[in-house]
């Protein structure tokens, strides 16, 4: 069984220095990232919109149902993200995190193979992580700001929101927007 | 006299994969010069200096001047020349971005001119299109003389469309607004520049193009003129009850870039097509 739901997705990137030579790990990366992780499942969760969490390599992406928060509340997320991450960085001082943030909305489909097993539903969420991680490679540079979405989230925010940002950007044909630089 | 260590011109040039040629020319302008003039001036050279020529190269390779280079290698200052490795770098990664947007603009070509050998010309078809950015010119009268304000304006776009001073790997097309399609005025076309960049705009001016669905219809519009070009376009569409929102775009599809006959000369007319058609 098919159905379709409004999602919005956060895509997270983090940059940190995993090693401390060619063939030494850094120690304080793993309890670092082990603490900033942790933290952020535990604070994301709690929200009721917030679908599933998922981490490969130095990514994090963010399902939120769009149906139960409205965008302008996910784009506040990226606040909670930045306190946490500062939080972080105080404990761990001698593995600084930076991160970047891409937000990316659209319709998914939700797949239900069997309607009445407890397994999880499928979601499928079209194209929408690609191209988060199109824009997220893009972005990991100094030049571009932290924070970028794409006009398919921008469009969701609300006007007043709208007008206090936005420097449009566009990367691998995705037009994305982002508060101006300070730099 | 030969000494035994020295090489000739041909042995050193094949000991470093070097042209004979080049070999001389550095020697004409100083930058390296051979270890011993034989009686028959004859040019020798020793083994050891191919490691001033392999620096040499590496400059060239490098895409640098031969005069920059020299005062690279004559520079004891190591300070100085390591600042002029970091010039260098930068150079080489503005040619990169470059070559890539070069290499960018060819997959453009060859992504329409695709579209073309696909598609028979004068007829319907659908392609998907990604999201853009463009900028507008005013409306201006088809009726202007070639090389007044028309052209002036779509030089001005052109030009503004270069990135650092690099070329501007454009799309400069033309376009029909919502009003006049309404009103069926195809006098005033607008014409509009796909940018790459738009941070370097004033966002007021940045126009979004939505992606999706696009009717397109390639037409040799030589001798037709785009307003009956967008008529023969909006005919085919009512043909086929196919509707359509939003702007109407043109932009020629095989340039001067490939084909120097007006034969081959064609012009993608394209719309979105509506919701209500899908």
């Amino acid at each position: 069984m098919t159905t379709e739901l409004p999602i919005a997705v956060i895509a997270l990137k983090i940059n940190a220095q995993t090693s401390i030579s060619n063939f030494r790990r850094n120690p304080d990366f793993f309890a670092s990232f082990s603490f900033f992780y942790n933290k952020l499942l535990t604070d994301l969760y709690k929200h009721p919109a917030c679908i599933e969490i998922k981490q490969q390599d130095n990514t994090i992406i963010i399902l939120w149902n769009l149906s139960k928060a409205n965008a302008e509340s996910i784009l506040e997320k990226h606040k909670t993200i930045h306190k946490i991450l500062r939080e972080t960085n105080k404990s761990f001082a001698n593995c600084p995190i930076n991160y970047l943030i891409v937000l990316e909305a659209g319709i998914c489909n939700i797949i239900k193979l069997q309607y009445n097993s407890k397994a999880p539903a499928f979601i499928m969420q079209s194209d929408m992580i690609e191209r988060t991680q199109k824009v997220l490679s893009s972005i990991d540079g100094a030049k571009y700001p932290q924070i970028m979405f794409t006009h398919d989230f921008y469009k969701l925010l609300p006007e007043k929101v709208k007008a206090k940002i936005f420097c449009p950007y566009y990367f691998f044909h995705i037009c994305c927007y982002s508060f101006k630089p300070h730099r | 006299m030969k000494k035994n260590n020295y090489l000739t011109i041909k042995e050193f040039s094949t000991l470093t994969h070097t042209p004979i040629d080049t070999l001389k020319h550095y020697d004409r302008i100083d930058l390296l010069k051979p270890a011993y003039i034989g009686e028959n001036n004859y040019r020798y050279y020793l083994p050891e200096q191919a490691f001033l020529l392999t620096r040499i190269l590496f400059g060239v390779k490098a895409k640098v001047l031969l005069s920059e280079i020299k005062s690279i290698i004559l520079d004891d200052n190591p300070d100085k020349s390591y600042n002029h490795y970091i010039h260098i770098n930068d150079n080489l990664q503005q040619m990169i971005n470059e070559l890539q947007a070069i290499q960018g603009t060819i997959a453009s070509l060859k992504y329409y001119y695709d579209l073309t050998i696909k598609n028979p010309r004068e007829k319907l078809f659908i392609n998907y299109f990604p999201e853009w950015f463009i900028i507008c010119s005013p409306s201006l009268s088809l009726n202007t003389v070639a090389g007044s304000a028309e052209s002036n304006i779509a030089d001005n776009l052109f030009i503004r469309g270069f990135h650092n001073g690099m070329w501007p790997h454009y799309q400069l097309g033309c376009m029909y607004t919502e009003a006049n399609i309404k009103n069926n005025s195809f006098d005033n076309p607008t014409y509009c520049l796909k940018v790459d960049h738009p941070e370097e705009f004033n966002p007021d001016e940045i126009v979004f193009v939505p992606n999706g669905n696009y009717y397109c219809f390639l037409i040799n519009v030589g001798g037709k003129g785009l307003r009956s070009a967008v008529n023969i376009f909006l005919q085919n569409l009512a043909k086929e009850k196919k509707k359509i929102q939003g702007n109407i775009f043109i932009i020629d599809v095989i340039n001067n870039f490939i084909t120097s006959t007006p034969e081959n000369y064609c012009t993608m007319i394209y719309a979105r097509q509506a919701d209500e058609d899908k």
